[in-house]
């Protein structure tokens, strides 16, 4: 083989030095636009050689050719020239804007591939090659900032939760892939994606029926060009660690008080030998908040040194800070992605077949996962009519360990619960003499932990292992009968299925603990389409599709977990349950039939026109009335087609359309059943559940219309494309709450209203374009409103989400959507605090706090290349929407957060006592001591209503604030630098003489930069949406955020 | 050629839309496969019974009554809850409602007899539990909807009743239900009772005795009537008290022992000082003076003697105090009381000492003192030295031995608290001096949930105004 390589290698050369021996002339000329202004660095080259030269700044070139051959000239952008040598030695060349550059080809609704520019709604394509370098493993990480009009929601970094996006403020985004509706976007390698196509509005999503509701995320798949025989190897290494963390406060260790406890030998309770330790001074072991003494080296007993029979026994070390503690704990995470393609595409067929392994170990130890999946495409030829295709995909993806988000979990213990001195690698030990130990004991003599276990027992011992399985893949078959005229039948299949397990281990404070919970959701789709397409006339072309789509969903588990603790030590499984196991199943099957129709008229490329219709019937609405019928009606006009031609206006058009999306109420809403409840003994419990059900209820119908101005300018090199959308959501099946007196707690019914709309801008600009240096920017801007019109008759609250003390999420009729309400500072007409006779803040519930929508979010993007290295920056950014933050109140809480400590107004360190008053909780502000410690807080009384101020103590006065809501609501603004990408790809020639045929080096960062954060310590761009609302908009002590830095390479054999 | 192809397109497209029909059948599809339809009587009523656990064993009203105090984290003793759903007991309500219609609809009631009690006993048994809750919700929030309650979209917004209203409308349903006990078994699924339906009555008459003498202050000529009516009727040894069943295995264990031992682990609550030294008396921390003291604390386990924790402070070091008895804290099945003798014996020697009844309050008082003393294991011997050291002096002797007797019966005796506050013979108790929730003295009730102003605005709001503002100082009609 590699000797025929090299046979034919010298032909070629022999060739190329014959060519050489003619007769060769010097040519010149001038290069320009067709707006006649010179371009510089214009490629030249004489076709079928290695000569080639460049235009100088006024466009000039020479060359030496000689007659007959042909001159290629080339430049980014512009359309591609030839000119043949003829007996002129000038040669001047005006080259033309490249049509291929506007008229881009883009994936629609059900994968059709249409001309952008004939599309009446807005569409944007992401590349997947910026995945493919920056190895993201999240579809939605990959289009955070990318899209105008894509809110991204992170989920923290240092997990394996999935971020989140919203398409014009709605979640529940359907991704397909190669016309499979997959589970979700960790369902696919992003290695395989050729490009996503994101559709965001009704009109672009219409044939997709009620899936497609809220946007769809159309993926393409890579595939074999015909001719071409590739293997591609892509390996990247990445190292992660955390980058923000809380500020912490380093001056005061954990306790309550500022005086150590002492000792005191006890002979009833204490062995002999501890007489010698009386007097001794000890921490607040059973603290877990950090109020306690300066870290000022005194010499104590910190907690290992009471666990008998261990080398700390007896030890006294000096208190001091450990101010990297947190930040020790969490190890450096590795992640290695090695993905190997084959592609092989000849006469009549085109195979692909992908194998994808992503190891990943997170930075809280024992969180580890490993991905293994792979990818199978074919498509062949049967006849000269007749093509088949399939594609498979099946992922294994085992995660050892998910580290928990919310109240309670490992972060939350150093951000709520913990004592600043700690020693992290004191605690790595939490099995001594036998026992499982903390830093959290009881007391002296009762060394076990009380209520804290040590973070690394957590961490190894309380497992919540996952495997997932996913299935994707299609067959399908097309025929084309005539020409012009062909028809696809597909069958799909999706398969998704979870197994976990959970165990909190033995000997820590909790009661060994086993579950496991197995669920799979499996679904099946016939799919068939008739697509017709004629040219009318010479003026007028059309394209039409009918088709029906049958689809089939089952959804199913169980679980089941222990009570009562284990009966055999040190062992995990339902079958040692001490009492009665809890159990639970459920299973699910929802049908739904389709057909659809669209069609599109095309005048001359100047005006388009396409109508679609839709009629869906689901098994989840009522019987009598399951159907709901939907139309879509688009166009546009490009207008520059109808302008002279001219050197600033490079394409215009104005798109306008009118659409609707079905929605369909949820299973088994539409009838009653009772609620299973724990069984008392042997006794079952059913209750009436707290949700009517409305027999009566059906789908319902969100309409949307949309304009937008698509524009590019100076040869394309600046492009500007602004939307307006309004969309509707009216009468649609709802919940609406009901107050508990009711007897239910909300009701289902077709009813309410809301508005949503906002603005999309998305701007391209290609400042510098040569052939070896171009910088491209991109940058867009989304604005959103929803509002609630109506709720329901009689309605004007609807409460969708609650949290801590009375914190709620809400709805209000004539409001914007999205409100919180809570608790606010009580205030006097002039906005001053009232506050009691101690100087307490009082407060008034169920107040508004703000609202969780941003004003804007958006992004930037820029790309810059110098021949063949290339620096890609990704920015995304957030103004406005409010946040409520727990870690921020628990920092203050706790005495763990910086600003607990500092000097007060007296120029006194706060946290030492406050005096001159008879209490020692707060003093009058006029009355305090010289010497007054405390946080002073100013207002009015609640009597008198005279102005009032007092140093409180600290601990009071950070107690007094805790769940006072307005205080802990923040504003969820950031800009930060999600990405960086630097790569170079070795020039073609380098590699001649290897086997390779493309290789690029690169380097790659993701949070690089989190340039702003109106919460210090906490990246809002990723919070943990434990509510359930699609919208994180309480952070409730999650998991920290990490940094990724890695090299990749990519070699293509 | 190209039309023809145009006409065949357009045809197959009018096709696809007209098989389109108005409906598609989809059979059984929507039918929920994971829970019953249709209400199994049993399992409805023994749905019901749970709720009384909560309320037996809620924590912060024996806080209110300083009972016990917090260990490190004193917020609940500082009153840190405002707003308490009503989300729960009005969804028990939904419950009982339901069992009182499908015995009441004539298309359902055959049915629901079958192979259970009789109607009437059904509707009986759910009316003295409704009346049960119901009194307690009125008397922990104030108005509550009761007249326009439980309705569904039928009234979405419900009237907040006066609790006149309420405690007239409540008397009428428990004479209502007692009247129409008659012969054979109660409720299949009562776990409560075993399906005794003379424990039922015997639980209805107690209840009408101690809601009854709950209107001493706010409407004496009703609460008398009504004490006597049930006088006779009530229970009369601590054989017959009324308690909660736990059983030994976690998901119906007593919450005490869920709190101090699996699954919680935890060391909250210690026995307040307030108690211990009412209880040490004239004795000594180490021989008090009350032998129920033995009975209902530990001592702190770093002097073996009996130390109380501070009330509303912080109390660090958890094992210099007494904690509540190992025989509640670490014992699944320890009974926690509904209503008991002493309480039904304190009750009559209160109504003798306000010329309610003709008996004599000053033996019943000692026979109350001596109930609470055999309910705790006191043996009798110490339990009459206490009493002939403890004689009847009036109604602050009453006061008094009725807050030690009703000891971790939390919302009881914080009822009881402050109709005797009102009344002006209570134990003396002193609010802690951090108060939270805009507190201003011990709580006088509790607020509604925080979503009541969002979802019955125009009703709370009426609410509101004609009872004072949603704070837990408001004092509510019943103790005006």
């Amino acid at each position: 083989m590699k000797t025929k390589f090299s046979g034919i290698l010298t032909l070629l050369l022999a060739f190329f030095v014959q060519i050489t021996f003619a007769q060769e002339k010097t040519i010149s000329g001038t290069v320009s636009d067709n707006s006649g202004l010179p371009l510089p660095g214009v490629n030249i080259i004489v076709k079928g050689t290695a000569t080639g030269t460049q235009t100088d700044f006024d466009g000039n070139y020479t060359i030496s050719a000689k007659s007959g051959d042909v001159l290629t000239f080339t430049y980014v952008g512009l359309k591609a020239q030839e000119v043949t040598v003829g007996a002129s030695n000038t040669i001047n060349v005006t080259m033309e804007e490249d049509a291929a550059v506007l008229d881009e080809v883009v994936v629609t609704a059900l994968g059709i591939k249409r001309d952008k520019q004939s599309l009446g709604y807005a569409q944007q394509t992401v590349e997947g090659e910026s995945l493919s370098k920056a190895r993201e493993t999240n579809i939605n990480n990959a289009l955070a900032g990318k899209v105008a009009g894509v809110q991204f929601s992170g989920a923290p970094s240092s997990g394996f939760g999935n971020s989140n996006i919203r398409l014009r403020g709605d979640t529940g985004i359907l991704y397909i892939v190669d016309n499979i509706k997959v589970d979700g976007p960790a369902d696919v390698i992003t290695d395989d994606i050729e490009s996503m196509s994101v559709l965001k509005g009704a009109a672009a999503t219409a044939l997709y029926g009620p899936q497609g509701k809220n946007g769809v995320i159309i993926i393409t798949t890579k595939t074999a060009k015909a001719g071409q025989s590739t293997v591609t190897l892509n390996v990247s290494t990445a190292a992660e660690n955390v980058y923000v963390l809380p500020e912490y406060q380093n001056e005061y260790g954990g306790g309550y008080s500022q005086d150590f406890n002492i000792f005191t030998y006890n002979p009833a309770l204490h062995p002999a030998d501890w007489a010698a330790f009386d007097g001794q001074k000890m921490v607040e072991y059973y603290a877990d908040e950090s109020w306690g003494p300066k870290m000022d080296g005194t010499l104590v007993r910190h907690w290992d040194s009471w666990i008998t029979g261990t080398p700390q026994f007896g030890e006294l070390r000096p208190f001091s800070p450990n101010p990297n503690n947190v930040r020790d704990f969490y190890r450096q995470g590795l992640t290695t992605n090695t993905n190997v393609t084959f592609a092989k595409g000849g006469e009549g067929f085109s195979v692909r077949a992908s194998l994808a392994n992503i190891e990943r170990t997170g930075i809280v130890p024992d969180s580890d996962r490993n991905t293994v999946q792979g990818s199978f495409s074919a498509s062949m030829d049967l006849s000269e009519k007749l093509t088949a295709f399939a594609n498979v995909s099946y992922q294994d993806r085992r995660t050892s360990n998910f580290p928990d988000n919310g109240y309670g979990n490992i972060a939350s213990n150093f951000n709520q619960w913990w004592q600043r001195q700690l020693d992290m690698d004191r605690l790595k030990d939490y099995v001594r003499n036998g026992n499982v130990v903390s830093w959290n004991i009881n007391s002296p003599s009762n060394p076990t932990p009380l209520y804290w276990d040590s973070p690394y027992f957590i961490a190894n011992e309380t497992d919540n292992p996952q495997q997932k399985h996913a299935f994707y893949g299609r067959f399908g078959l097309n025929y084309e009968i005539i020409d012009g005229l062909d028809a696809s039948l597909e069958v799909r299949k999706t398969l998704n299925a979870y197994e976990s397990t959970n165990q909190f281990g033995f000997g820590g404070l909790g009661q060994p603990f086993y579950s496991e919970f197995e669920s799979s959701r499996g679904t099946d789709e016939l799919f068939g389409i008739v697509n017709y397409q004629t040219d009318l006339s010479d003026s007028f072309d059309l394209s039409a599709s009918a088709g029906f789509e049958l689809y089939d969903t089952n959804y199913k588990s169980i679980s089941a977990s222990t009570a009562g603790g284990l009966s055999a030590d040190g062992f995990y499984s339902l079958n040692t349950s001490v009492d009665r196991p809890n159990l639970s199943s459920y299973k699910e099957n929802v049908q739904r039939k389709s057909t659809f129709a669209k069609a599109s008229i095309g005048f001359k490329d100047i005006v388009f026109i396409d109508g679609s219709a839709r009629y869906d019937w689901q098994s989840t609405a009522s019987a009598q009335n399951n159907r709901v019928e939907t139309y879509g009606i688009s166009g546009s006009l490009i207008f520059s087609k109808l302008l002279p031609q001219n050197s600033v206006l490079t394409f215009g058009k104005l798109r306008a359309s009118l659409a609707e999306a079905p929605l369909f109420p949820n299973a088994y809403a539409l009838s009653e059943t009772y609620a299973i409840g724990t069984p008392y003994g042997s006794t079952g419990k059913l209750s009436v559940k707290g949700q009517l059900p409305n027999q009566n209820l059906i789908g319902g119908v969100r309409s949307e219309y949309e304009f937008g101005l698509e524009t590019k300018f100076f040869n394309g090199r600046v492009g500007i494309d602004a939307t307006y959308f309004n969309k509707v959501d009216d009468q649609l099946p709802v919940g609406v709450s009901l107050d508990p007196s009711t007897g239910y707690t909300s009701f289902l019914t077709n009813s309410g209203k809301q508005t949503y709309d906002g603005f999309e801008l998305a701007v391209s600009i290609i400042p510098v374009r040569t052939e070896d240096f171009q910088w491209d920017l991109s940058a867009n801007l989304g604005t959103l409103n929803r509002r609630v019109d109506k709720i329901a008759d009689g309605v004007t609250t609807n409460v969708l989400s609650t949290s801590w003390r009375g914190l709620q999420l809400q709805e209000r009729e004539g409001d914007e959507w999205g409100t919180l309400y809570g608790r606010t500072f009580r205030r006097d007409e002039n906005g001053n605090k009232i506050l009691s006779s101690t100087g307490s803040p009082r407060y008034d519930t169920d107040q508004y706090l703000g609202n969780l929508l941003p004003d804007f979010t958006g992004g930037a993007t820029t790309n810059i290349r110098y021949k063949n290295l290339n620096l890609g920056l990704d920015f995304d950014f957030q103004k406005g929407g409010s946040i409520f933050s727990v870690t921020r109140m628990f920092n203050a809480y706790s005495g763990l957060g910086i600003e607990t400590v500092g000097n007060n107004a007296l120029g006194n360190p706060k946290r030492d006592p406050v005096t001159g008053g008879s209490s020692a909780t707060a003093v009058p502000a006029a009355q305090a001591g010289s010497n007054s410690g405390g946080v002073l807080i100013e207002g009015v009384d609640e009597t008198t209503g005279a102005p009032a101020s007092y140093y409180v103590d600290a601990v009071t006065y950070y107690g007094r604030l805790f769940a006072l809501h307005e205080n802990w609501i923040y504003d969820a603004s950031y800009v930060k630098l999600r990405q960086a990408r630097l790569d170079y790809t070795f020039p073609k020639k380098w590699l001649d003489n290897t086997f390779i045929d493309k290789l690029n080096v690169g380097v790659y960062a993701s949070n690089l930069w989190l340039i702003y954060t109106s919460i210090d310590g906490v990246d809002v761009s990723e919070i943990e949406d434990n509510n359930q609302t699609g919208y994180g908009w309480t952070e409730g002590g999650q998991s920290p955020n990490t940094r990724t830095v890695g090299v990749n390479l990519n070699i293509t054999f | 050629m190209k039309n023809k192809i145009v006409i065949n397109l357009s045809m197959f497209v009018a096709f696809i839309m007209v098989i389109g029909c108005e409906n598609a059948d989809f059979g059984k599809l929507n039918v929920n496969p994971n829970e019953p339809n249709q209400p199994v009587l049993a399992s409805l009523f023994a749905n019901t019974i749970g709720p009384i656990s909560d309320i037996v064993g809620a924590t912060t009203p024996n806080h209110y009554v300083q009972y016990i105090a917090n260990g490190q984290y004193p917020e609940e003793s500082q009153y840190q809850t405002l707003n308490w759903s009503t989300a729960g007991l009005f969804a028990t309500l939904t419950d009982l409602q339901k069992i009182i219609d499908l015995n009441t609809d004539e298309a359902t009631k055959d049915n629901a007899a079958a192979g259970n009690a009789s109607n009437a006993n059904q509707i009986a048994a759910a009316t003295i539990l409704r009346v049960y809750y119901y009194e307690i919700m009125t008397y922990r929030w104030g108005r509550v909807p009761y007249t326009e309650a439980l309705k569904g979209i039928e009234n979405q917004y419900p009237k907040y009743d006066s609790q006149e209203e309420i405690y007239t409308g409540l008397f009428n349903e428990l004479d209502m239900a007692l009247n129409m006990i008659e012969a054979g078994a109660g409720p299949n699924g009562d776990y409560l009772f075993d399906s005794d339906m003379s424990r039922w009555e015997s639980f209805g008459q107690t209840l009408k005795m101690m809601m009854a003498l709950r209107l001493s202050k706010a409407n004496p000529t009703l609460g008398a009537d009504k004490f006597n009516e049930a006088l006779g009727n009530v229970i009369a040894s601590n054989a017959e008290n009324f308690s909660y069943p736990y059983l030994s295995e976690e998901n119906n264990d007593n919450p005490w022992e869920d709190r101090f031992l699996a699954p919680d682990f935890r060391r909250d609550y210690l026995v307040s000082d307030v108690f211990v030294d009412a209880l040490i008396g004239s004795g000594t921390n180490v021989t008090p003076e009350d032998p129920r003291l033995y009975k209902m604390a530990a001592p702190a386990v770093t002097s073996n003697t009996f130390v109380g924790a501070h009330y509303g402070e912080s109390n660090d070091a958890t094992d210099d105090y007494s904690f509540i008895t190992g025989d509640i804290i670490y014992n699944q099945t320890a009974p926690l009381y509904i209503f008991t003798y002493s309480e039904v014996l304190f009750a009559r020697a209160e109504a003798a000492a306000l010329n309610w009844t003709t008996e004599d309050a000053s033996a019943l008082y000692e026979e109350a003192v001596k109930a609470s003393m055999e309910q705790w294991g006191v043996d009798s011997l110490a339990a009459t030295a206490y009493v002939a050291a403890n004689p009847y002096t009036g109604l602050d002797s009453i006061g008094y031995e009725k807050w030690v007797s009703l000891f971790l019966q939390g919302y009881e005796s914080w009822a009881e608290w402050r109709r005797q506050r009102a009344m002006g013979y209570e134990k003396e108790l002193v609010p802690p001096t951090e108060m939270l929730s805009n507190a201003t003295g011990i709580p006088d009730r509790q607020a509604y949930s925080s979503t009541a102003a969002a979802l019955n605005k125009e009703q709370y709001d009426a609410a509101i105004a004609a009872q004072g503002p949603d704070a837990l100082n408001t004092v509510i009609w019943l103790y005006k």
